[in-house]
């Protein structure tokens, strides 16, 4: 026999005091393994995103000081042509590439950058008209957009009611304007003299799309009479990594009469927000495990005082103190291992049952290490708690011992 | 040779002391059986506990085989009570998770030199000896209060100690049960040349001791 063994053998005996002792432990890291599975998963899918749609930059007139409602160009005369976009998709690509290459990427297809984990796709230009207009007695912005390039832009955006803008007889309303005027999917609108058919309502996206309506570039083009024209072009990266910044000023370079403003920095904040978070809520289950070692302690307390006289026996057979903290160490690894695997098994039901809820989209996804993370933290705490009692223990005299009970 | 030297014990309760333990002095040879007796608060029990190391004394000295054991730490103790000192308590004394075999092999498991099959031998012989031999792999709450004590007094000897400390350890024993045990340890104290100091108040066992000592509120008469 070993002093393992001997340890083993204790925790079997009190297997009710086992159970409730190692659940303390096991709640916590349920908690910490929850938070990691579910927070990173959620900064996962925000990296995805952020790298299947990449950074975004918007190209407009350079005589439009401002990128905001305001200042669109409207009634200005300000306009992009129409046919200046391959020329600009041409520069982009070319600063892409070449700012690839100079960071150690490889490029294998012209204009297409490769790196990362995902295949870089091409660059997304989603040109824009605006026009303003009365509509139902109120002034409106029309907006006329790409619809397929415009979707792959917009990714976040849903329909409240009807469908996307699909079809060039239907226009599209932000959800503001459809509750001003009180329009529904199926009702008719006419803009500058032409009838359309609401064909859907935007669900609310907390920026100036929910006041406007949407129709197909060309459409409203026609209808204003701005053919072959475009208010600004916003281009979206698909690729988290490409040099847009290099893109940027190529543009502001090398095109006569456009400015391009890069988002960049909209993306690294959200990422930077979603880490804080997660540091937080590491912070607080770090506490937990705190509170967990502060009771788990107490239980031992509790359970070594119980055993006074035995421990006072196994010193009168010669067991030293080193002998008998080692036997409460194995004591409390095997209570930190049975708290680990139930808090981990705890942990990953919790992320699997909450975590999709909590940040719709994303996927929960298992690691070798997470396992090994929870066994070693519930042992540290279980460690942490039985220090203490431990050491008052060993040093209780043997006729303190018996003199116990 | 197991000597005391000027042995004291001051219990203190507050403002009040009591002196447990006033000059003690004796030697005992090894191989020799010495009883001592005394009416219950003489100080018997706690003159058993310091010379088993358990007690720290007030003051004197307590020599097994010239090894001073009040001079050695914690540590020193524990090695010298479970490669010299066999103890049988006056209370059931084993641990409950623990079968008979495995109860009789505990002091091995301290012993940083015991042999694991060596020693399951010699206690599956001792426990033959003590008359458990068809209660091995029994636990402590499938024995009567006679059996569990015998397997307290295998365990005490299954490091050949050179002193067997023994606290009334027939007190709940029947008659047959009571001389099978003290046969088994006079047997062993000349076979092995041990010392044996027993605690008891047995006037009938103390007769068949080599030598009486007396205990009178906290000394030797």
């Amino acid at each position: 026999m070993r002093l393992y063994q001997l340890a083993l053998r204790e925790i079997g005996r009190r297997k009710i005091r086992t159970l409730y002792t190692a659940s303390g432990i096991a709640l916590s890291v349920a908690l910490l393994v929850a938070t990691i599975l579910v927070g990173s998963a959620g900064q996962k899918d925000l990296l995805l995103t952020i790298a299947r749609y990449g950074h975004s930059l918007t190209i407009l007139p350079a005589t439009t000081m401002d990128t905001s409602l305001q200042s669109f160009g409207i009634g200005s005369g300000h306009y992009i042509p129409e046919e200046a976009i391959p020329s600009i998709r041409t520069i982009y690509d070319a600063a892409i590439k070449t700012g690839w290459e100079r960071m150690g990427g490889l490029v294998l297809q012209s204009g297409i950058p490769f790196g990362g984990e995902q295949q870089i796709q091409e660059a997304i230009f989603a040109p824009r008209l605006y026009e303003e207009t009365n509509v139902l007695d109120r002034r409106v912005v029309v907006a006329g957009v790409d619809s397929v390039a415009e979707y792959q832009t917009r990714f976040w955006w849903e329909v409240d009611s009807g469908n996307l803008m699909n079809d060039p007889q239907e226009v599209m309303v932000g959800k503001v304007f459809a509750a001003i005027t009180g329009v529904k999917v199926g009702d008719r609108v006419d803009i500058n003299g032409q009838s359309f058919k609401v064909g859907g309502i935007l669900r609310e996206t907390d920026s100036p799309d929910d006041y406007m309506i949407f129709s197909t570039l060309p459409t409203v083009q026609k209808l204003f009479g701005k053919q072959g024209l475009v208010s600004l072009i916003n281009v979206r990266a698909m690729c988290n990594y490409c040099p847009v910044g290099d893109a940027e000023l190529a543009i502001n370079q090398k095109v006569v009469g456009v400015r391009a403003t890069s988002q960049r920095e909209i993306a690294q904040a959200q990422h930077k927000i979603f880490r804080n978070v997660t540091h937080v809520i590491l912070t607080l289950v770090g506490l937990s495990l705190l509170m967990a070692c502060m009771a788990v302690f107490n239980m031992i307390m509790g359970t070594m005082h119980g055993r006074i006289r035995e421990i006072g026996l196994l010193k009168v057979l010669g067991a030293s103190r080193w002998q008998l903290m080692r036997t409460f160490a194995y004591e409390s690894i095997a209570l930190g291992i049975l708290g680990g695997l139930i808090g981990y098994a705890l942990g990953v039901s919790i992320a699997f049952g909450v975590g999709p809820w909590l940040l719709s989209g994303a996927i929960i996804e298992l690691h070798w290490w997470e396992p090994l993370l929870a066994v070693v933290a519930a042992i540290m705490t279980s460690l942490l708690a039985t220090l203490l009692p431990a050491l008052h223990t060993s040093r209780i005299s043997v006729a303190t011992a018996f003199r116990a009970q | 040779m197991f000597t005391v030297k000027e042995l004291q014990k001051i219990y203190h309760f507050g403002t009040e002391s009591i002196e447990a333990l006033q000059n003690i002095n004796f030697s005992v040879k090894r191989g020799e059986f010495v009883a001592i007796i005394g009416h219950s608060g003489s100080g018997k029990s706690t003159l058993l506990s310091v010379m088993g190391g358990l007690t720290r004394p007030t003051a004197g000295v307590v020599l097994i085989e010239d090894e001073d054991l009040w001079s050695k730490n914690d540590c020193g103790r524990a090695r010298i009570r479970n490669n010299k000192v066999g103890f049988i308590f006056q209370f059931a004394s084993l641990i409950p998770t623990l079968d008979c075999l495995g109860n009789v092999m505990l002091p091995c498991l301290f012993n940083p030199k015991g042999l694991q099959w060596a020693n399951q031998e010699k206690a599956q012989q001792l426990l033959q000896i003590v008359g458990l031999a068809d209660k091995i792999h029994a636990y402590p709450n499938e024995l009567s209060g006679g059996q569990q004590r015998r397997v307290a007094i295998a365990r005490a000897l299954i490091n050949n100690p050179i002193l067997i400390l023994a606290d009334e350890p027939t007190g709940d024993l029947d008659e047959e049960t009571e001389a099978e045990v003290m046969k088994l340890l006079l047997t062993n104290i000349r076979q092995h040349q041990a010392t044996l100091i027993m605690v008891t108040h047995n006037l009938h066992l103390a007769q068949r001791a080599d030598r009486v000592l007396q205990m009178k509120k906290g000394k030797l008469q």
